[in-house]
């Protein structure tokens, strides 16, 4: 049972857009010398481009396995500064901040890794014109449908984790405001580059990611 | 949800918001933001549900909803088969535009700005739905039951947008002993009474002569259970190998404890404590044995249904006292969503 195709060409341009406005504050941020959390703007191009390729194929511009070892890489990453940030509560950082991006990071090697019964497939077109991307038996124009999840209660905690992440970060979308120092002293804090733009594209991110879990289901 | 001690020294406030600054909040949420938020997550799941391909079917339309109008009132399933055949022949951009409008809700609760009007929207999108989605619930079919989502999920999502309400009604504020986030816009009267009419609505209708039937609840868990996952579905089975030829006796045991749960928010703080409790609990065990999470495994459940709202709806009754020594505008400041 398929979606509507224009459903996925939607969400392959807002990957795309997503991808492509990460990239830009990579360049922007390296030419204004502004702070901008590099590692998670790189991983959202990656994954911006990638997803863009699971909605449709012909965007894919590499094969699943060099995707299966970028995410790799990513969750890895974003694991172990999890680990140091819980450890050694950097100042100025909440404990926590890398949590998420390596949650979405497992997601996507969840949802690259080949699904079992699938003959080793790890990639291509289906004969419908639809795409496989490992797990997954396609977003659109395929046959795929309900039970594509290796592990439907997996497919359904981390859909959970990517709608309360979404959630929490629409509610952080405000200016960071000046902090009340000792003694009554103002110190305000350097901010990210455009933050707000920061959070709606992460947001974007995550809700996605969501609908790609929960039509895993 | 422990009590609240709001005698807090000047200097952990300031490291309390640097924190929150630090993970990017200008002002930390209390516990009613936090529930908004969970709200804000229910209706962006729902429109993210609301976006699987098979909702784009003219199935859904066809024998989905129009299997909502059943039992109704002729009107009533009048009004549900025109809205459905109009669905059924316009099954994608209809669908498209729920989805988008769920979607849309969820964020815009969860962005402080657009709270109030996403609240307000939910509210009348819930109302519309509960009518030509989901026939009220089956409330006036007779067959109504609590264990497989009655009154209806989509109006427990209107009654807590006007429970979690970002308003506080003049004299509502944490002095007041078994004072709970629910009672801020309303009073506690009404936070109370609109429970009662919930919990022993439910008590009602787990009753009624359909589910009352030896098998009823039985074959209610085990139709649930085709498709789960094995470790759901193996819950499922024990459940109705449990209530199995003992429908009467279940309904009644169900029936008693959601009466209890109706009425004991009225009681003393401890008694309310118990009577929240007991309510997440049973929300949980019908949100699992009888709702099989919502049938999100199915590819065509359209929410998480009644018993995870049921949870929060709890969670939004827990008394709490307050002991203070700190003067009464810090406790606002505390406290504002």
């Amino acid at each position: 049972m398929a979606g509507p195709g224009w459903l996925a060409d939607t969400f392959a341009v807002i990957m795309l857009v997503v991808a492509v406005y990460a990239a830009s504050r990579l360049v922007t941020g390296w030419l204004r010398h502004r702070t901008i959390e590099r590692d998670v703007d790189i991983t959202h191009v990656l994954m911006g481009v990638a997803m863009a390729g699971m909605f449709l194929p012909r965007l894919n511009p590499l094969d699943n396995r060099v995707w299966i070892v970028v995410f790799g890489v990513v969750t890895a990453w974003f694991a172990v500064r999890s680990a140091r940030e819980f450890s050694g509560r950097p100042v100025g950082r909440a404990a926590g901040h890398c949590v998420p991006h390596a949650v979405e990071g497992g997601a996507m090697l969840y949802m690259l890794l080949p699904a079992s019964g699938s003959g080793g497939s790890t990639g291509g077109m289906t004969s419908s014109g639809g795409m496989t991307m490992g797990g997954m038996a396609g977003m659109a124009g395929s046959s795929g449908g309900m039970g594509m999840a290796r592990f439907p209660t997996l497919t359904l905690v981390l859909a959970l984790f990517m709608v309360g992440y979404a959630v929490l970060l629409a509610d952080r979308i405000t200016p960071f405001p000046a902090v009340a120092g000792v003694g009554g002293a103002t110190v305000r804090a350097r901010p990210v580059l455009a933050p707000r733009a920061a959070g709606c594209n992460k947001i974007a991110m995550a809700v996605t990611m969501a609908y790609m879990l929960v039509v895993m289901l | 949800m422990k009590d609240i001690d709001v005698s807090v020294a000047p200097t952990a406030a300031v490291h309390d918001r640097r924190v929150a600054a630090s993970a990017g909040w200008s002002q930390p949420p209390d516990a009613r933001r936090w529930m908004q938020l969970a709200l804000g997550a229910m209706w962006l799941l729902d429109g993210l549900l609301q976006y699987q391909p098979f909702m784009f079917t003219a199935t859904f339309g066809a024998q989905t909803l129009t299997g909502t109008a059943q039992g109704n009132p002729a009107p009533i399933a009048g009004s549900i088969n025109w809205a459905a055949g109009i669905v059924a022949h316009h099954p994608v951009w209809t669908n498209a535009v729920f989805a988008t409008i769920q979607v849309l809700l969820g964020l815009g609760i969860a962005w402080r700005p657009t709270v109030k009007i996403a609240l307000a929207g939910s509210i009348a999108w819930a109302l519309a739905v509960w009518w030509f989605g989901e026939g009220f619930g089956g409330v006036l079919t007779g067959t109504a039951s609590p264990v497989s989502g009655a009154p209806g999920a989509v109006v427990i999502y209107a009654l807590l947008a006007v429970l979690l309400w970002p308003t506080d009604r003049a004299g509502t504020t944490p002095l007041i002993p078994s004072w709970f986030v629910a009672a801020r816009p309303v009073g506690a009267m009404m936070a109370r009474l609109l429970w009662l009419v919930l919990w022993g609505g439910l008590a009602y209708f787990a009753v009624q002569p359909a589910n009352r039937a030896p098998q009823a609840l039985h074959d209610m868990i085990s139709q649930m259970a085709s498709g789960q996952p094995p470790w759901l579905a193996a819950i499922q089975r024990q459940a109705a190998e449990l209530v199995a030829q003992r429908g009467l006796a279940a309904s009644i045991v169900l029936a008693v404890v959601l009466a209890a749960i109706a009425v004991g928010v009225w009681g003393p703080v401890p008694a309310a404590r118990v009577a929240v409790v007991l309510a997440g609990v049973v929300a949980v065990v019908i949100w699992v044995v009888g709702e099989a999470l919502g049938g999100v495994f199915s590819g065509q459940g359209t929410d998480p249904n009644s018993g995870l709202l049921l949870a929060l709806l709890a969670a939004a009754y827990w008394p709490v006292t307050v002991r203070t020594s700190a003067p009464a505008a810090d406790i606002g400041q505390s406290t504002a969503a």
